[in-house]
């Protein structure tokens, strides 16, 4: 295994370790997407019909909303102890510094959230074909959206109550994310166009962002000194 | 790892910092060689931090050039020092051991010059090793962020560059601190300490930054 390997591998393993720690905070964007999911209910009425209808859309705006959660601290936490400092000076390019950040990101809020999907979809009267569905399409449509809010928070690490701003520079381009994640749900359960079409220009979104994420975020974070 | 056969040197000209508008110092030129110390002091807000994140690599200086030697193709500017800054990069959650294991790993390469035993020893903190870092008191965060000091080899960092490196060490831990940089300076590398305490430290010289400030309406008072 190369010097490179090892450091980025490294870098990761220490994220994880952060986040499932105390007061890492790996379980809040799952509890928070169970929030929302089990609101739906609540709010909707026991209309069955409706609600295996519009699951789709819930359960990719819980996960968008979740994501949110845990981006603020991406790189503020290591800016403002000076971490950040450390790994500029480190033999890792600052764009694989964020790579490895993202990695253990997804691997705490976006895994985890595709996984539960179809448990979750349950509470929503979905079909066995649509909770798979959700579950493929949040697993591929998941990375893409923690390389946008990688974009914002790497923006913003310098800036206090930066979380806010993140949501209001990323939502927006979670947008394509969301409706071919949700047009990837419904193709699976009837409609007339295949699962693969919505869900191969997905991939291609998460492949798009995770470079410009990438670049993006590294850019953003070289102008804090 | 490159080999160096020659002797490192630091040759800094003409740099100018500009802090928020306000000019910090301009055309100040230091050179250092291998096993020199400098200790730059200098009233508060006078630019001696400033001056450590430009030779650092950290901060873009307005004007001016800055050379570490001999020149290593593969690395950058601020993979030549090992910068200790004034704030600890620790995170309350790890072990100290896991702290330091993460910084060889990730920053300075599991290749690095020493072993994780020997970087826990340089700052005694063998007992502490598996504490978590969220329960050290002052001093011994500041002991865990030297412990840094040690990961990285001589020839590819040669430049340590300390801010306030003595603040909340006792005794004990100043003496080590003495001993890592005298055996930093025998074996051919450079130390740059912005401090306000005297430093017991082998061929050191002193820069004044206060005399480098430039004469200005505001800088008259306290100067």
């Amino acid at each position: 295994m190369s010097a490179f390997t090892t450091s980025f591998l490294a870098l990761v393993s220490r994220d994880l370790k952060l986040a499932l720690r105390i007061g890492g905070g790996a379980s809040f964007a799952l509890v928070f997407f169970l929030m929302i999911v089990t609101l739906t209910p609540f709010a909707i009425g026991p209309d069955l019909n409706l609600l295996a209808r519009i699951a789709p859309a819930i359960l990719w705006i819980g996960a968008v909303l979740a994501t949110l959660i845990g981006l603020d601290r991406l790189f503020q936490a290591d800016a403002e102890d000076g971490t950040l400092d450390l790994l500029k000076s480190g033999q890792l390019p600052l764009e694989a510094v964020v790579l490895a950040k993202c990695v253990a990101h997804w691997l705490t809020t976006g895994l985890p959230l595709s996984l539960a999907a179809p448990l979750f979809g349950l509470m929503l009267a979905m079909e066995p074909a649509g909770m798979a569905a959700a579950s493929a399409s949040l697993l591929a449509g998941t990375p893409a959206l923690t390389f946008i809010g990688a974009v914002g928070a790497g923006l913003t690490a310098g800036i206090r109550r930066g979380g806010l701003l993140i949501a209001i520079m990323a939502l927006p381009l979670m947008i394509p994310v969301l409706i071919f994640g949700v047009a990837a749900c419904n193709a699976a359960v009837g409609g007339t166009i295949s699962f693969m079409t919505p869900f191969a220009i997905l991939c291609a979104l998460t492949l798009i962002f995770a470079v410009i994420g990438v670049v993006g975020a590294a850019a953003g974070l070289r102008q804090i000194d | 790892m490159p080999v160096f056969p020659n002797p490192a040197s630091l040759i800094a000209t003409s740099l100018t910092c500009r802090r928020n508008e306000r000019l910090l110092f301009a055309g100040l030129s230091l050179g250092l060689k291998a096993g020199q110390a400098l200790a730059l002091t200098g009233p508060n807000g006078v630019g001696k931090t400033s001056l450590l994140r430009i030779l650092a690599g950290l901060l873009r200086p307005e004007s001016g050039t800055l050379d570490i030697l001999p020149h290593a193709p593969d690395l950058d500017l601020p993979q030549r020092s090992v910068f200790v800054s004034s704030r600890d990069p620790l995170k309350g959650a790890l072990t100290v051991r896991e702290l330091i294991e993460g910084w060889r790993g990730s920053v300075y390469g599991a290749g690095g010059a020493v072993s994780l035993a020997e970087a826990l020893d340089a700052f005694e903190l063998g007992p502490l090793a598996d504490i978590p870092c969220a329960y050290l008191s002052s001093g011994q965060r500041r002991r865990v962020s030297l412990a840094r000091l040690k990961l990285g080899s001589v020839q590819a960092r040669p430049l340590w560059l300390l801010d306030e490196p003595t603040n909340a060490l006792d005794d004990r831990a100043r003496e080590r601190l003495a001993a890592a940089v005298a055996a930093h300076l025998a074996a051919g590398g450079m130390v740059i300490a912005a401090t306000h305490d005297p430093l017991p430290w082998p061929e050191l010289t002193t820069l004044d930054l206060g005399q480098h400030r430039l004469a200005q309406p505001s800088a008259g008072a306290n100067a």
